[in-house]
């Protein structure tokens, strides 16, 4: 998953787009999720971060869908808890007829597809290094930042090793599979730490005295942007209160 | 002679639990030189390497640069990183930035260069490579071929005097080991003195312009590279053969002095690598 939110946000269409440009338009509209009236609220919310998403970032429709289906799933089963009622020893409809329950599912959707939108849109450096800027301590950014490249080593490492073990016939059955995935996870330890031995190389050869300097690329916000994400905000959060 | 700008004497040194890798190693690099140390796996090539930029240190012997001992003190080791740059095997074990742009920036940052200098360190490193479009590319979304030009970018925007590579076309197909030899070539045309080490007969003859054989943690012999290359004895005792090209060309000899016509063999021929420009 963590590869696959990766992959969209960084061969995605705003990935040069200011990180601040990103977090105003889907943290204002999750702020908006979760402050307003579900109804409409939270339907405007949905349908403004859908929309960013295909239209504005350019996600691909089966992509959006497959991110949005975890939190939808999770959405549905509970509020099917919701919508019945136990009584006279049966199920029945809930009283308001599932109203409460719909309303669950909307404003879920609403605050999950928010931070999907973000997610989808920016990659994890960015947001590094956005926090940052407003006073995550550099240390703890620097080693979330090698944490994350490790996380793509260790990744590639893993993959390595199951085909090698499946080139063997490492994989069939779950007992051989059980055994070679303990074999796997074993040999990935010495791995990471001979890896880490080697990166320190590395780091050293090019001067390294404990802090981890780097140019990051500036890239400027847009006023426009902002100007057009805060008005839509203002608009989802006028219309929702003037209809209910 | 030239003045030396590497020196390595009587290197020795153990790994951890007791693996001899280097046993009284003697090298002189000059400066300007094209040197390849030339060895077997194994041989403790590498190791070598990480002596020359005081990555380890000896348990015996010394490391010269320009003459005169640089030390193993924190300002000792910062000064021999700007002088003497170092290219990892595995570009990997280089790259730890989120992007090109930003790791190829921490070596210039790291020597103290404003934010602005480093910029353009950056920029001429990434141009040097060709790989100037990569600039805001996640690392981790580049091919072997592209990490290994932004691991040696990561190295030469820091404009060291030497050079070190370890196995700099390993991993690489025909035609980004040409590549590389051109950025190599263009690095030695400015007057970066240049070391790495291989196992390519092969590249060495066709790069270097003097050669180190390596075995068993010793320099067996160092000279010019046509000279070492058409050794077959010296070639022989560190498990190697001479380049295709110089085998070709002993074949037709001894054949020509046996009195017999060499028999054109095309599956011969075509296993020989045309050589590059330059020779
Ligand atoms: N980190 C290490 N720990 C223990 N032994 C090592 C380590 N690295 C290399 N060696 C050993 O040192 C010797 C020289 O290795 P190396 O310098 O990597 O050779 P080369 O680069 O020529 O292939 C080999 O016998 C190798 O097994
Ligand atoms: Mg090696």
């Amino acid at each position: 998953m963590t590869l696959f939110i990766d992959r969209l946000a960084q061969a995605g269409r705003w990935r040069r787009r200011a990180t601040a440009d990103k977090v105003v338009l889907a943290l204002g509209l999750l702020l908006l999720a979760i402050s307003l009236p579900p109804w409409p609220g939270a339907a405007l919310v949905l349908a403004v971060a859908w929309g960013a998403a295909l239209f504005g970032a350019g996600v691909p429709p089966g992509d959006w869908l497959r991110l949005n289906a975890a939190p939808l799933g999770f959405a549905l089963t509970g509020a099917a808890a919701l919508a019945v009622e136990w009584s006279d020893g049966g199920v029945h409809l809930a009283a308001d007829h599932g109203v409460r329950a719909a309303l669950v599912v909307l404003r879920t959707a609403a605050g999950a597809s928010c931070l999907l939108l973000l997610a989808a849109t920016t990659p994890t450096p960015d947001l590094l290094r956005g926090s940052r800027r407003v006073g995550l301590p550099a240390e703890i950014a620097e080693v979330a930042l090698l944490t994350w490249r490790f996380l793509f080593l260790l990744l590639d490492a893993a993959a390595a090793i199951r085909a090698a073990q499946e080139a063997r016939l490492g994989w069939q059955g779950w007992r051989r599979s059980l055994r070679s995935l303990g074999l796997l996870v074993a040999m990935l330890l010495p791995r990471a730490m001979e890896r880490a031995r080697r990166l320190e190389i590395g780091l050293a050869a090019r001067g390294f005295n404990g802090s981890l300097p780097m140019l990051s690329p500036v890239r400027p916000v847009s006023p426009a942007f902002l100007v057009a994400a805060l008005g839509g905000e203002a608009m989802v959060a006028g219309v929702s209160l003037w209809l209910s | 002679m030239a003045e030396l700008i590497v020196e390595a004497c009587g290197l020795a040194y153990c790994y951890p639990g007791g693996i001899p890798a280097l046993a009284g190693l003697d090298l002189a690099v000059a400066r300007g030189r094209r040197l390849a140390v030339l060895g077997p796996n194994g041989a403790g090539k590498t190791t070598l390497l990480l002596h020359l930029n005081g990555t380890l240190r000896p348990a015996a012997g010394r490391v010269l640069v320009a003459g005169g001992e640089l030390g193993y003190t924190r300002a000792g080791l910062a000064e021999w990183r700007r002088r003497v740059g170092l290219v990892l095997q595995d570009p990997d074990d280089q790259l730890f930035a989120a992007t090109v742009a930003e790791d190829v920036s921490f070596g210039p940052l790291n020597l103290g260069l404003s934010e602005r200098e480093a910029g353009e360190r950056v920029a001429e490193a990434l141009e040097a490579l060709g790989i100037a479009d990569l600039a805001g590319r996640a690392t981790h979304m580049l091919s072997f071929g592209q990490k290994k030009r932004a691991a040696i970018a990561a190295a030469i925007a820091m404009r060291p005097e030497v050079l070190l590579l370890d196995e700099p076309a390993a991993g690489l197909d025909h035609g980004g080991t040409k590549r590389l030899v051109a950025v190599l070539e263009r690095l030695a045309a400015a007057g970066t003195t240049l070391v790495f080490t291989t196992h390519d007969v092969d590249l060495a003859w066709s790069f270097a312009d003097e050669v180190a054989l390596f075995d068993a943690g010793r320099v067996r012999r160092q000279g010019a590279a046509a000279e070492v290359l058409a050794d077959r004895e010296a070639l022989a005792a560190v498990g190697l053969e001479p380049p295709l090209l110089l085998e070709l060309g002993f074949r037709t000899r001894e054949e020509a002095v046996a009195g017999r016509a060499l028999e054109f063999d095309a599956v011969a021929l075509n296993r020989i690598p045309t050589p590059p420009s330059g020779h």
